[in-house]
């Protein structure tokens, strides 16, 4: 009897709750626009909402991975920082999604600072950069390759910035990465959910990333070059940046994330975590965690607009 | 408020009683095994215990091997019961397997006597690198007539290897190191953690082994943020933790916490009274050396147990992370390298290739 009355109760409120929720806020709308780079080659970036007055931030998928990454059918970092108010963009690198050519780190970079170039409007971008992408903006910002629109700051997540403790998969990429990161096992023997998905769950738009995501074979020698030359520091931070690391990210192992911390490097603040269970997340974070992982959105978003945020206010 | 923390009390030490409920015997030693338990006396008197597995038959020249547990634990650590046990499962591979127990904990004197010795205190890693260590390798060979011991040391274990190698310590054939840091600033909330646990830096000792069987029955029903910092749970049933929890975890030295306080304040590891560096002198260790760091070990994570590996003189050293990164099946915590159910499948079988690489040559 009390069993009854306490699931009738239950259901009831449950019933309740539905009726007076709010409704869901709508993920703000996206924008194509095609972006020529400086060779010609046809770059796609994207515009989620229409937040004039906010900080521009440009979203940098990783080598080989689609604006998806970002997106997630809406509820991707992209959206997420976009109902924050920030002006929000994402440019696809060449060879990935509507992005012609084949990625290079070098024209990458050339590449970033045509859109920061695109997107600034008089104001000073944020670049929120995921794997080989932070260490190849922050590596050009030391050599003044980013041109006059100097960054306000960067979120680095899952970049390295120094050697692995131990093996990481990233050196056994060379020559056998372009059978792609889809979930199906490759030929290639590597286990892609190993290497960057082990230990999260992921919405259901993440799996079709996984299968689009294709490492070029330069995107495998500069995974594979990772803290053996690649990336060179700069002498002195020019900007703030946010570094994080997937505890179990097995391509960029955390170590390597940190590398930038335990440098000391002279000039503006740089501030590390290690995403895990230990430090209050749902979850250990894998390499594509840090970007696509369902409890992203819970987790990282709100620490990653805390500090862009604390970039605007400067 | 008096009568309510009496209450309290007699509810924890009521709960206590119902700890052998949860609380595994070693039980029989397995077949073709057999088990003793013998005792080595150091210079200052403390009475240390040696739990030994003895396989039925020996293999000619094969060192024996010491296993040397860490902070806040005893040798069950490496013989939670018969289906968990490293200690078990080299024996049967033919081992002739020695596990200690430090001073303070297991079935080694528990507190300081102060009757045979008015300077006695809670023990320091100095205790252990200078009396602890040299008089169970002693006890050890004295037994085997074996003229060097292979030395297993997690955590704590195997900083007190490094300490005593790094001195010149003499008697260890092959070294195996695991989940020893020798640096300290995780990035994580371990920092936040351990600050919280400053007070605890003015007690002579902590109770922990009565503390955590009075709480085993509420363990049991309640998960604590305790497990996911020290293991990774996807390793072990929740029972097996439990029976861990009631024969592993012992009394916690206050100069430990002091020491270890140190070694976090300035990030480097050295004696308590700071004289020694311990982590500038690994140089000079020159055995053969395994050392291992659990992927998602957020005890000693592989960017603070690395810098060990590097720093180790011997021309013989290998490094492995216990993770699939590593090639093994699983990624391992700190504690379910050896309390665990996946271990044996794919660690441990590391171990044990690299002590039969480097037996001596008969």
């Amino acid at each position: 009897m009390t069993r009854a009355v306490a699931l009738g109760l239950g259901s009831g409120l449950a019933l309740a709750s539905l009726l007076f929720a709010p409704p869901a806020a709508a993920a703000p709308r996206s924008y194509h626009r095609k972006l020529a780079a400086a060779d010609g080659t046809a770059l796609a970036l994207y515009r989620h909402g229409e937040n004039e007055g906010g900080l521009p931030v440009l979203l940098l998928p990783e080598a080989g991975f689609p604006r998806e990454a970002y997106d997630l059918d809406g509820d991707g970092l992209a959206s997420g920082l976009a109902k924050r108010g920030f002006d929000v963009y994402v440019l696809e690198g060449r060879g990935a999604g509507r992005s012609a050519g084949t990625f290079d780190p070098a024209t990458a970079v050339d590449d970033a600072r045509v859109a920061l170039a695109a997107i600034a409007k008089g104001r000073r971008p944020a670049v929120v950069a995921h794997g080989l992408l932070g260490s190849l903006v922050l590596e050009a910002a030391g050599e003044g390759k980013l041109g006059a629109a100097a960054l306000s700051g960067l979120v680095a997540l899952g970049s390295p910035f120094g050697p692995a403790a131990g093996p990481t998969f990233a050196e056994k990429l060379p020559g056998r990465c372009d059978r792609g990161l889809g979930f199906s096992r490759p030929a290639s023997g590597l286990d892609p959910l190993a290497m960057i998905a082990r230990g999260n769950a992921f919405p259901a738009a993440a799996a079709a990333l996984l299968a689009r995501a294709r490492f070029s074979p330069a995107a495998c020698a500069l995974a594979a070059r990772a803290g053996h030359g690649f990336p060179r520091l700069p002498g002195r931070l020019p900007f703030p940046v946010l570094a994080i690391a997937g505890m179990r990210d097995n391509l960029f192992a955390p170590e390597q994330t940190l590398a930038l911390a335990e440098a000391e490097l002279p000039g503006e603040k740089v501030t590390v975590f290690v995403a895990g269970r230990v430090s209050g997340f749902s979850e250990e974070y894998s390499h594509l965690g840090l970007v696509a992982a369902s409890a992203a959105r819970g987790d990282l978003h709100g620490r990653i607009a805390d500090f862009l945020t604390s970039l605007e206010a400067r | 408020m008096k009568r309510l923390a009496l209450a309290g009390l007699a509810a924890l030490a009521a709960a206590g009683c119902f700890h052998r409920l949860y609380a595994p015997d070693r039980g029989p030693a397995g077949a073709s095994l057999a088990m003793e338990e013998r005792y080595a006396l150091a210079p200052d008197g403390w009475k240390l215990s040696l739990v030994r597995y003895r396989p039925e038959r020996l293999v000619p020249g094969r060192r024996p091997i010491l296993l040397v547990h860490g902070i806040i634990t005893n040798s069950r650590f490496f013989d939670v019961d018969p289906d968990h046990s490293f200690q078990r499962w080299m024996a049967r591979r033919g081992f002739d397997t020695w596990a200690l127990s430090l001073r303070a904990t297991g079935g080694s004197d528990h507190f300081p006597d102060h009757e045979k010795d008015p300077g006695a205190a809670w023990p320091s890693v100095e205790d252990f690198v200078e009396k602890d260590l040299p008089a169970a390798l002693a006890a050890v060979r004295a037994a085997t007539g074996a003229t060097a011991v292979d030395y297993l040391g997690h955590s704590l274990g195997g900083i007190i290897a490094y300490a005593y190698l790094g001195g010149g310590g003499e008697g260890v054939g092959s070294l195996v190191v695991m989940g020893s840091p020798v640096r300290f600033r995780w990035h994580t909330r371990v920092e936040e953690i351990l600050r919280t646990g400053e007070p605890l830096m003015s007690l002579e000792s902590l109770p922990l082994r009565g503390l955590s069987r009075a709480t085993l029955p509420l363990m049991a029903r309640l998960p604590t943020p305790l497990e996911p910092t020290l293991l990774n749970e996807d390793n072990l049933d929740a029972a097996v933790w439990r029976a861990y929890v009631s024969v592993g975890v012992d009394d916690l030295s206050g100069n430990l916490v002091r020491q270890a306080g140190r070694w976090i304040k300035e990030n480097r590891l050295v004696s308590a009274d700071g004289k020694v560096d311990y982590g500038g002198r690994l140089g000079a260790v020159r055995v053969p050396a395994l050392v291992v760091a659990g992927k998602v070990d957020n005890v000693a994570p592989p960017w603070l147990v690395r810098p060990g590996f590097d720093a180790l003189g011997s021309p013989d050293k290998t490094w492995l992370i216990a993770g699939e990164v590593g090639g093994l099946a699983a990624d391992y915590g700190h504690l379910d390298m050896f309390v665990s159910d996946s271990a044996p499948r794919d660690l441990w079988p590391r171990l044990e290739a690299f002590l039969l690489a480097h037996e001596p040559q008969s």
